[in-house]
């Protein structure tokens, strides 16, 4: 196969592994449906009935969600693993959802200031209150690791993300112990990471939002691949590099942000997806990997928002838990082969 | 082209280099020489409009290369450097076309003739067997030639190279560099390579800029710099010295004694090499030394004694 | 420390008092001494003999997954303080002697803080488990410092420091899992005396409820214990019976808990009260003690039944509020606003609430409240624990 038609290639199989995958999604689960109940339910929207409620009410939206989440995510890690110079760049690793979760915990604890009214409106506005606040963290962590990654290496960048996510694991439980126990339970919920919690009315925030984060991503995707080679490289190609960094984080920001704010913090995808593309592809050109990214970061995190969702008898299954099981070994694996990160090189 | 005024290169305040008078002219081959610290890099990336001269202005084309949109300036100028950036899967046919970014419109599509180009720069360096490797598979050598190509796709009227011959074996050196002179001659592309080779330098360009320290720049054709004598003034050491007898450098040392060689051609010459390296001064003719080697059909004899190579001639020599 | 201590203050005053009591020393096994009888609790045995009452404790303790966890057992001997001190022969040997009336209590449970207050004697708490008392004259002494902390109710093992400092004449401890139990054995070789309390395991509400006996006999309020029962006794079986006139109603108790997930009640004590206020429990599973009495459901386990429940306990201190209200919308219980929570004696600025305390001792309110909610018709006092909710609201 040409090396040039292999991205296609690429791009094709994961679009039928995801087009299965949803399938399955919408035909499996506590209650098993066949095909043609599926068929019954998405053809009978409204009408109430049994297979309708159940895959066009809470199926099919948590389907779409784990699609478009799981393709901005990987976009977002692919724009950060190049912005970055950094093969362990996403917004997860570096902490940026660890801000959005400071950023959603401080909103949380802001009604416990503001009274019990302010709590009502967290719930009552599709968690908007929630989202502005998760968004707005994950802005402040994105800046502060933006101007830090001049400075230091890759693997003490990826390390400094980590920490992050300590602090603001910290932070947070002491802040949720001055809140009461439900404001506490709205957090968690929050934080177990799940696609099953968005519902029909989030799209109207979350579709517009995503696809602006798109078009910013595949516009940016030629300079994206300047920088492939670096800074200066880049800038004697004609780019103006502090502006197209600027642009490449607030891509990143409406891709990624969106994502954390309606489905928690979800991990490990935006940090594997990308390598898999390239690995796969064979290429390393941004604007071939864009629908290879998109497309394999869907069916991988549709796939394990399948897992978590089979009949299971007793035991539910955390969407987190399940893509570290597929995410870490992967990245142990990259840490092991990757010549830039091995020996401890700072 | 480029044409500079009284321009202060340099950090901050610290002045490293002020040039007076300098132009740049089409197809002119140019190396820059100077030891470590004396301000190459930088004064290669004034040129490029990366930093910013702590005095004076570098033109290119009448404009301070600094004002020149970015876009525009990559159509102007490319720079190649020594540092290897991790390009995992790119293959070499990317890397070079990514030279016509200044080119391409917002999608970065090729088209036809800007496919043209960049195979056209890749053969100009030799390279188009390289084209479907990847770039992390290639030897030094290869990626360097890799990434002029790069830079030729670019088309652009000046290149500047920051010691890109650092790390490759000599024949990968004499290879490139001729290469760049080729270039430079055939394409009319003024090229600007800092290198710390100094031979293959003078040899090659067509016109040396010399960095010997306390803020000077030297402008010449090699061999009028090299006859002012201002590379060994930059070069010199305690026990190296630039000789303008040979073009090249010597060791210096009291001589151990005077040898005359009486031998001719190829032989004669890397005899007197040889003597010279043990420490002996070579005298113009027989009376003049101390003793002679006279070269024979299959050796060499000194002192009534018969040697098959200048190696064992050399070992009696030093136990003499 | 204590059992040394008693053993030889009575053979000192069996040797000071040769010849009479030798009857007090005797030790008492099984068959020796009059039971108490019981109606309902399982886990708990009284026995009274000449002088003394021993108290037999047992419960298993079920573990999430419902696999059976080891049983903890406790044997109490519990002598009045005017009366000879007992010596502990035979089978008692490692039993926990407790000198009753008990004036200064300590209790990790907030469930033992209602026995204590509903028998009228919550003033004698020294030390309780944290600063979240539904009873505001407690919470207020904690918040003053004059009751002690030991630790936030029983989700941690209790502060042992502040336990000694208090010295109290009991510690009543609930022993949430097994990594208490370590804590119980050092607590006792620091002489304090601990009596673990199994009430919230027993598999009934009454049997939970019958437990005040014990508390009544630790505080010389056995009398007032027992008429409290039997008060508490006669209005369950009132409401059973008013109850079981009317055709059950089929009902779900239900609350989100974030994602697709609902807890949902399902069996054991909390579901009989569905079942004796008249309800019919449309998630109903087979009974299983090992198990807790909710389970975790998905939305589409639910939605099967969801159209049939006509009324739906959709509230909950730890509910996780969805985002829209779209599953029960389906039921007629949203439609006609028969919708309910268990948070009606809350009080959330304090983090207090009375479903965890006063609800374990008091079931006939609660089956009261039950019964009000299915057949309002046949209670006329007001709610209590359960509170009507609007729709869209879970707490």
């Amino acid at each position: 196969m040409s090396a040039a038609f292999r991205p296609v290639a690429v791009s094709l199989a994961a679009a039928g592994v995801l087009a299965a995958v949803a399938v399955a999604s919408l035909m499996v689960g506590q209650v098993m449906l066949s095909p043609g109940e599926v068929l019954t339910g998405l053809g009978s929207i409204g009408s109430g009935s049994m297979e309708s409620r159940i895959v066009v009410d809470l199926r099919l939206p948590r389907v779409l969600a784990a699609i478009l989440g799981g393709a901005a995510l990987g976009l977002a890690g692919l724009m950060m693993q190049t912005l970055f110079q950094n093969p362990l760049a996403d917004a997860w690793s570096l902490g940026l959802m660890a801000g959005g979760q400071l950023g959603a915990a401080l909103v949380i604890v802001a009604g416990a200031v503001v009274g019990p009214g302010f709590l009502m409106i967290l719930t009552g506005f599709a968690g908007l209150g929630v989202v502005a606040g998760s968004a707005l963290g994950m802005l402040a962590v994105a800046l502060a690791m933006s101007a830090m990654a001049r400075r230091v290496g890759a693997v003490t960048l990826l390390v400094l993300g980590l920490m992050l996510g300590f602090l603001a694991q910290g932070l947070i439980s002491v802040l949720l112990h001055f809140t009461n126990r439900s404001q506490g339970r709205i957090f968690a919920a929050w934080n177990d990471a799940t696609f099953a919690n968005v519902t029909w009315s989030d799209f109207a925030a979350l579709a517009p939002l995503l696809g602006l984060g798109l078009i910013g991503c595949v516009i940016l995707a030629k300079p994206l691949t300047a920088l492939l080679l670096g800074d200066v490289y880049a800038e004697s190609l004609g780019v103006n590099v502090p502006r197209f960094r600027r642009l490449v984080l607030g891509a990143t920001i409406l891709l990624a942000a969106p994502v954390t704010a309606f489905c928690g913090p979800v991990a490990f995808v935006g940090l594997i997806v990308p390598h898999l593309a390239r690995g796969l592809a064979g290429s390393a050109r941004i604007g071939v990997l864009i629908p290879a990214t998109a497309l394999i970061g869907a069916a991988l995190t549709l796939s394990a928002d399948l897992v978590v969702h089979l009949p299971w008898e007793q035991h539910f299954l955390h969407l987190n838990a399940i893509l570290a099981l597929i995410g870490a070994p992967l990245v142990i694996l990259l840490l092991l082969r990757a010549r830039s990160l091995r020996g401890g090189e700072s | 082209m480029f044409a500079i005024d009284n321009l202060q290169i340099g950090y901050g305040r610290r002045v490293l280099s002020t040039l007076s008078q300098v132009t740049v002219e089409r197809g002119e081959f140019i190396c820059l020489l100077g030891r470590n610290g004396q301000g190459k890099s930088t004064l290669l990336r004034t040129f490029a409009g990366f930093i910013r001269p702590v005095a004076g202005e570098v033109r290119l084309d009448g404009r301070p290369v600094r004002e020149w949109p970015a876009a525009e300036r990559a159509r102007k100028v490319a720079v190649v450097l020594t540092d290897r950036p991790q390009v995992g899967a790119l293959r070499v046919w990317e890397l070079v076309e990514m030279g016509r970014q200044p080119y391409t419109g917002w999608t970065g599509a090729l088209s036809a003739e800007d496919r043209a180009i960049a195979a056209e720069a890749l053969a100009q360096v030799e390279g188009e067997h390289l084209r479907d490797r990847f770039v992390d598979s290639l030897s030094d050598g290869e990626r360097q030639r890799v990434m002029i190509a790069r830079a030729l796709a670019q088309q652009p009227q000046v290149m500047l190279l920051d010691e890109i011959t650092a790390f490759l074996d000599l024949p990968s050196r004499v290879t490139i560099t001729s290469t760049l002179r080729k270039v430079a001659h055939e394409t009319g592309v003024s090229i600007i390579l800092s290198s710390h080779d100094l031979e293959l330098s003078l040899n090659a360009a067509d016109r040396i800029w010399l960095l010997p320290g306390e803020g000077r720049f030297i402008d010449g054709a090699p061999e009028d710099v090299a006859l002012s004598g201002a590379i060994g003034e930059a070069f010199d050491q305690s026990n190296l010295v630039f000789s303008l007898s040979s073009g090249r450098f010597e060791t210096r040392a009291s001589p151990r004694g005077v040898a005359f060689v009486d031998a001719a051609g190829p032989a004669g010459l890397w005899l007197g090499r040889a003597l010279e390296r043990l420490g002996y001064r070579l005298a113009e003719s027989a009376p003049q030394a101390d003793f002679v080697i006279k070269r024979l059909h299959e050796g060499y004899e000194w002192n009534g004694l018969f040697h098959p190579t200048i190696g064992s001639l050399a070992r009696a020599l030093t136990q003499r | 420390m204590q059992r040394r201590s008693f053993l030889l203050a009575s053979a000192a005053s069996a040797l000071a008092g040769c010849g009479d009591d030798a009857r007090q020393t005797a030790s008492v096994d099984e068959g020796g001494g009059v039971p108490i009888p019981l109606r309902h609790a399982r886990y708990l045995r009284l026995e009274r003999h000449e002088g003394f009452v021993v108290a037999r404790l047992r419960a298993p303790v079920a573990d999430q997954s419902g696999g059976q966890a080891q049983e903890q057992t406790a044997v109490l001997v519990l002598a009045p303080k005017d009366g000879p001190a007992p010596v502990l022969v035979g089978r008692l040997q490692d039993a926990t002697v407790i000198r009753t009336p008990v004036t200064r209590i300590a209790a990790n449970a907030s469930s033992d803080e209602a026995f204590l207050g509903q028998l009228g004697v919550k003033e004698r708490l020294a030390a309780v488990g944290g600063r979240v008392s539904y009873d505001d004259d407690v919470r207020r002494g904690v918040m003053e410092g004059r009751i002690g902390q030991i630790g936030y109710n029983w989700h941690a093992p209790p502060n042992l420091d502040v336990l000694l400092a208090v010295r109290p004449d009991v510690f009543l401890m609930r022993l949430s899992d097994l990594a208490h139990t370590p804590v119980l054995d050092r607590a006792r070789r620091l002489g304090l005396t601990v009596a673990p309390t199994f009430a919230e395991d027993e598999p009934t509400y009454l049997g939970r409820a019958e437990w005040i006996r014990l508390h009544g006999l630790l505080t010389g309020r056995e009398a007032e214990a027992d008429r409290l029962f039997e008060q508490i006794e006669a209005r369950v079986t009132a409401l059973k019976g008013a109850a079981s006139q009317r055709p059950p109603v089929p009902m779900v108790w239900a609350y989100p808990a974030g994602g697709d997930r609902w807890v949902v009640t399902v069996r054991g004590a909390e579901q009989a009260y569905l079942a004796d206020a008249g309800g019919r429990n449309l998630l109903l599973r087979p009974e299983d003690a090992r198990k807790w009495s909710s389970e975790t459901l998905a939305t589409e386990q639910m939605l099967p039944v969801v159209d049939q429940a006509q009324v739906w306990i959709v509230g909950d201190l730890h509910a996780a509020p969805p985002r829209g209200a779209g599953v029960e919308r389906a039921s007629p219980a949203f439609r006609t606003g028969r919708l309910f929570a268990n948070t009606g004696r809350s009080n959330p600025a304090a983090n207090a609430y009375d479903w965890y305390q006063t609800a374990f001792v008091r079931p006939d309110w609660v089956l009261a409240d039950f019964v009000k909610a299915l057949h309002p018709d046949l209670v006329s006092e007001p709610f209590r624990f359960l509170k009507p909710v609007a729709q869209g609201a879970y707490k």
